[in-house]
């Protein structure tokens, strides 16, 4: 027996099993916290780089295929020498009415021309590196402002692609990182909200104990006269039965609440760090943090987007509301008004909005969870509630 | 029951705690006859009360749910409403106003045109008139009105006619947000923010509640199916219940599909699947949308009806995650905490409770079988009682060192 497990122990792993190993680890971080972020921001990296090089290589196709469909028209200089061969004309026979109508219709047809060129869509200039990622982003977390779409079927077919595989692992990053938050969230509130030093606390948490030894004798007084009355009713009917079978629950559920009592004191004699950390885990963040903490996020992103891209507070906040909440109407984008002055500041704004964007949904991700055990644990008081209150009816 | 009383009266000198589980186990026993007593629907009082009461609760339940969802539709209704009426008087001054801004500039350049008496001149001239003229049909080509050359100006387009204001307030509340048509006014800003707030989490509910009631209705069928592909066994069940849920929503995907390429003349069938894949994920860029006002309520429904079907994915794979959790949990959980608490109290004696809670956590999956075992479980019963006499006895004496060995076997 010992001979053999030391054999086994000492012989050396297949190289199967420690591929397998090493892809089980490599799992494991990928799935882990920092992993998410580096593979869901590597996928966004990845597909910017693939929607614009399918965008550009569809355009030259085109260009190349349908080569007068590109040739930009003089309008302008078209609709001049016109004007100019009908003034010519007029000048020997000057009638009024007529040149009035010719030249209106020279007009109508110069601005149908524009409107023609101006419904005719986005040009492929668009397709930089910073719009392909915000179009990547704004995929995967089902924003989706349609500024700038895929105008070719294959576009199209990678980007029901890219959403199938990207979605699922944006939930999972909203998931990992919105619970990661949460925990730190109620760490921080616990540490600032209800520390030890506090008078207002510290009373508060006399007033409890106070009125758990009260309840503790209440629950002692009750168990002795159920004693008392159990022990003579055995020979009764059902119905007495069932009364004692309810009081017998009260009576055991207030022995568990002593138990409880008696494992509290003894662990808070023990150790400081243990009472903090259950303390920790006890504590439900109020509604009121959570939705202050996401509208204050909110500002926070109204001020940045109107010092980035000279939008008012309202717009601002309408832009952040309708982007986190993943409506996503594209009426307000970023790099629309300063597409002219700077790319490089296009680039920078549409990055830092990018990082807005996941942070954010990580931040409400959060917030959702903690409203979340709120109601959980108000729910589960009015039910304790409400059971005690049917019980001591019964009673 | 003779036995019963027999029971009764062997245990009416025993102490306090055999008594406590008696009664749990004599209320168990209730709880089981009455289960019973429920299950039959022949003949007896108890039977049709409980039909009647089933009956009752089936009616309200379906209730709940058409009040849910009429309550949304209503919501939806009344927000396009106040949409309209935010946004038309908006909409209506700046089309005037493009229009207006529009013949200005046309009459300016006729009358630079008229007026002029240099000659040389002529060229710069309407080379800037034009430019001016340009941007202003520029302007009034992005503000939305739309200019053709046969007439002057034709029929407006009612961007926020009510069909599309309901239409809008969908999207919304559904967070696809197309952005085709987006509230400009300040008002309309703010309301869309309150609108957006409130209904978003009221549409949630009422997506989650239909996927429940989805889901249960898969369930029931899944269990009258009477026969099951041999494959299963070779993928597995899990695997094969996912590869089906993709392929229905792609059936679905594609019936969509179909629908849109009869109602929009111009659309081939891949802009109508990857309209309706664009809209099944809420990422509603936009630049697809249904033109006809007829049809969009439909598309609306066909909206709603296809979130609720993949919210009934969701709520089936959680089941089984759950269902699975569960039994982990049961075997798991109450066991090892119970045995930490154990181990925590050692020193300062045996954890009363503790023990009492290990035992009645085993005793229920004992007496939920039928009663052909009832003599075990009343030798279960007698062993349970005899051994917290034991350790009753036991700790009154006080000893320095205490063993208890349970075995524990299945009947």
């Amino acid at each position: 027996m010992s001979s053999r497990r030391s054999s086994f122990r000492r012989r050396e792993k297949p190289a199967f099993e420690r591929f397998k190993d090493h892809c089980r680890h490599f799992t494991a971080f990928m799935f882990s916290n920092v992993g998410i972020i580096l593979l869901v921001t590597f996928y966004i990296i990845g597909g910017a780089f693939i929607f614009q090089s399918i965008e550009i290589f569809e355009y030259e196709r085109l260009k190349s295929e349908k080569p007068h469909r590109f040739i930009a028209r003089n309008f302008s200089g078209e609709c001049l020498s016109r004007i100019w061969e009908l003034t010519a004309e007029n000048i020997s026979f000057f009638d009024h009415h007529a040149y009035r109508r010719r030249v209106n219709d020279v007009l109508l047809d110069y601005q149908r021309a524009i409107v023609k060129k101006q419904l005719k869509g986005p040009d492929v200039e668009q397709w930089s590196f910073s719009g392909a990622f915000l179009y990547s982003l704004t995929v995967i977390t089902t924003i989706g402002y349609g500024n700038i779409t895929p105008h070719s079927e294959c576009g199209k077919l990678v980007t029901i692609l890219y959403a199938i595989i990207g979605m699922p692992l944006f939930l999972l990053y909203l998931s990992n990182i919105g619970d990661v938050l949460a925990k730190s969230f109620k760490w921080i509130y616990s540490k600032v909200c209800l520390c030890r030093i506090c008078p207002g606390v510290a009373k508060r948490r006399i007033i409890r104990e106070r009125r758990k030894m009260r309840q503790l004798a209440r629950a002692l007084q009750m168990h002795d006269m159920e004693n008392a009355r159990g022990s003579s009713s055995y020979t009764s009917t059902s119905s007495t039965t069932s009364s004692n079978s309810s009081s017998s629950e009260y009576t055991r559920s207030s022995r568990q609440s002593s138990s409880l009592v008696d494992i509290q004191y003894t662990e808070s004699d023990s150790d400081i760090e243990r009472e903090i950390r259950g303390s920790t885990d006890e504590i439900t963040v109020p509604v009121t943090v959570c939705v202050f903490v996401m509208v204050g996020y909110i500002l926070w992103g109204a001020l940045l987007f109107g010092r980035w891209e000279d939008w008012n507070y309202l717009d601002g906040s309408y832009f952040c509301l309708i982007s986190l909440s993943s409506i996503g109407f594209g009426d307000l984008v970023p790099g629309d008004r300063v597409i002219t002055a700077d790319r490089d500041k296009v680039e920078v704004s549409f990055i830092l909005c990018a990082i807005y964007l996941l942070l954010g949904m990580a931040v409400i991700a959060m917030c959702f969870n903690l409203m979340q055990e709120q109601v959980v644990h108000n729910i589960r008081a009015i039910k304790r509630g409400f059971k005690a209150c049917f019980r001591c009816r019964t009673s | 029951m003779p036995m019963k009383k027999v029971t009764v009266k062997e245990y009416d000198s025993q102490d306090e705690a055999s008594t406590e589980l008696l009664e749990k186990l004599k209320h168990l026993d209730r709880r089981v006859d009455a289960a019973e007593g429920g299950g039959l629907a022949k003949g007896t009082a108890g039977g049709r009360r409980s039909t009647a009461c089933w009956q009752s609760m089936k009616w309200k339940s379906a209730l709940n749910h058409i009040g849910l969802l009429v309550s949304l539709s209503i919501y939806c209704g009344v927000g396009g409403l106040i949409f309209r009426h935010l946004e038309r008087p908006a909409e209506v001054e700046r089309l005037s106003h493009l229009k207006d801004i529009v013949k200005t500039h046309r009459e300016r350049f006729l009358h630079t045109i008229l007026n002029n008496t240099e000659v040389h001149n002529l060229d710069e001239l309407l080379s800037f008139e034009l430019a001016k003229y340009e941007a202003a049909v520029q302007q009034a080509a992005e503000g939305g009105l739309l200019i053709v050359a046969d007439k002057d100006f034709p029929e407006p387009y009612e961007r926020w006619s009510i069909l599309q204001a309901v239409f809008f307030s969908s999207t919304v509340l559904t967070t696809i947000g197309y952005g085709n048509i987006v509230p400009v006014t300040t008002g309309g800003r703010v309301f869309c923010i309150c609108f957006a707030l409130i209904g978003i989490p009221f549409t949630l509910t009422v997506i989650a509640d239909w996927g429940r009631l989805f889901a249960t209705a898969v369930s029931v069928f899944g269990k009258h199916m009477p026969t099951k592909p041999k494959f299963t066994n070779f993928i597995g069940k899990t695997w094969f219940y996912a590869i089906l849920a993709v392929g229905f929503l792609g059936v679905y995907l594609a019936a969509g599909a179909g629908l849109l390429l009869l109602w929009e003349d111009d659309w081939t069938f891949f802009d109508g699947f990857y309209f309706c894949f664009i809209t099944m994920t809420t990422i509603g860029f936009g630049d697809l949308v249904p033109k006809k006002p007829n049809y969009m309520l439909l598309c609306t429904l066909y909206i709603l009806i296809g979130l609720a079907l993949t919210s009934t994915i969701i709520e089936l794979v959680r089941r089984q995650y759950a269902t699975s959790w569960a039994k982990l949990q049961e075997l798991s959980g109450p066991m090892a905490e119970t045995l930490r608490r154990l181990g925590e109290t050692a020193g300062t004696g045996l954890d009363y409770t503790a023990l009492q809670k290990v035992l009645t956590v085993s005793m229920p999956k004992w007496n939920s079988k039928k009663n052909e075992h009832s003599p075990d479980i009343a030798a279960l019963e007698a062993i349970t009682n005899a051994i917290l006499k034991e350790v009753k006895e036991a700790q009154n004496n006080k000893p320095k060192v205490l063993q208890i060995v349970i075995y524990e076997s299945s009947v």
